[in-house]
């Protein structure tokens, strides 16, 4: 029921975008909100909301872009739902969400020039994923830079 | 007067005091109060406490007239680590009103043990912990973090720990528009940014003495 329901909102946003808005539904634009969900209590600062760097930081070994969803084009509660679902696969503990607007994630650069960009990734269990762009290994001070950012501009929301 | 206590850190990884210096150390501070018993008890009960913790320290006391005195607590490298004002009321004299704060634990650890504690308790996150398969902390990245908080003294106050999912240990500080990361990498060195203002600061494979350096200069 509940990848139905993403399905049927992403069917939606389809056809808002064929009727009205006349753009490709995998374009992220800057007013929509971008969720990552968040596992761990050590991805956040609990008194402050803050959210820590350790949750936009890649690994090394596997450079892979930072999942994210596209939390304006559903209900709350079906983003809620599924970072449930996730946490259960991953037998975790689901907090919520390090939010970002998608106008934010294409202020991120690096001092060389780079620019992080979002763009929509359809996925089978999740067809309002995007994926946040990251750079080329330009070593651990440099993720350090980009993290920097995505955390002075997300903020956490909690379930409640 | 001075006082000074040595703790050891034996090879094993448990700690142990050096009980008879810092006996005689305690008897000196505790010299002046008219509480001796009380004061005794006390004082044992911190031996306890400082043993748990692993504190190396030294009291001087610096005389002042009438209602208060205050202390120092340095480390064993002579670094201060904090001044204690202790108030003399006409109940207490100062020296009791300082190991009473001393014996109160939350007190007492200050802010590099806090922040030491801290780190320790990323080494409980296992493989996966960020749901983003993350890897467990290496204990050497730990163990570098510690010794820098210890090397930075004063100024950790401004830091918290955080974990990196190539399993490192971080530290992070924000004051005003500044921000600094640090991140420990396992042989010794420290990969940092530091943002003061709009201006960017970073390194990659820095040593310690070099981050200090530069957290003095721009943080």
């Amino acid at each position: 029921m509940l990848f139905f329901r993403l399905w049927l909102a992403y069917a939606r946003h389809c056809a808002e975008c064929l009727l009205q808005r006349r753009i490709a539904p995998n374009i992220v634009v800057d007013a929509e909100v971008l969720g990552r969900e968040v596992f761990s209590t050590s991805s956040f600062s609990e008194s402050t909301g803050r959210i820590k760097p350790s949750l936009f930081l890649p690994k090394a070994g596997a450079r892979k872009p930072l999942s994210v969803s596209r939390l304006s084009l559903a209900r709350r509660a079906l983003f809620v739902a599924l970072g449930r679902h996730h946490a259960r696969q991953r037998q975790r503990n689901f907090y919520g969400f390090a939010e970002i607007s998608a106008e934010f994630v294409r202020q991120v650069r690096g001092d060389d020039g780079w620019q992080m960009d979002v763009q929509g990734t359809l996925l089978l269990g999740n067809p309002l994923h995007a994926d946040l762009s990251i750079s080329e290994d330009k070593g651990k001070d440099y993720d350090l830079m980009i993290a920097d950012q995505l955390c002075t501009k997300a903020r956490f929301r909690g379930l409640i | 007067m001075s006082a000074t206590a040595t703790l050891e850190r034996p090879k094993d990884g448990f700690l142990q005091t050096d009980t008879q210096a810092f006996t005689d150390a305690w008897k000196d501070v505790i010299a002046l109060s008219s509480q001796t018993t009380l004061a005794i008890t006390r004082a044992q009960s911190l031996q306890a406490n400082v043993g748990q913790m692993g504190q190396i320290f030294a009291l001087d006391r610096h005389d002042l007239p009438q209602t208060f005195s205050v202390y120092s607590m340095r480390s064993h490298e002579g670094h201060l680590l904090r001044d204690i004002v202790a108030r003399q009321t006409a109940e207490t004299p100062a020296s009791t009103t300082l190991i009473s704060w001393l014996l109160d634990f939350n007190a007492w650890g200050d802010e590099t043990e806090r922040l030491k504690a801290a780190v320790k308790v990323l080494l409980t996150l296992k493989r996966g912990w960020d749901g983003y398969d993350a890897e467990p902390i290496d204990p050497v990245s730990a163990r570098n973090a510690s010794a820098f908080i210890d090397f930075l003294g004063e100024r950790a106050k401004y830091f918290e720990p955080f974990a990196d999912p190539n399993g490192l240990v971080g530290l992070e500080a924000h004051r005003n528009k500044s921000a600094a990361y640090l991140s420990f990498l396992r042989d010794g060195l420290i990969a940092y940014m530091i943002r003061a203002g709009n201006a960017i600061h970073r390194g990659n494979k820095a040593s310690p003495e070099t981050v200090k350096r530069v957290l003095d200069a721009l943080f």
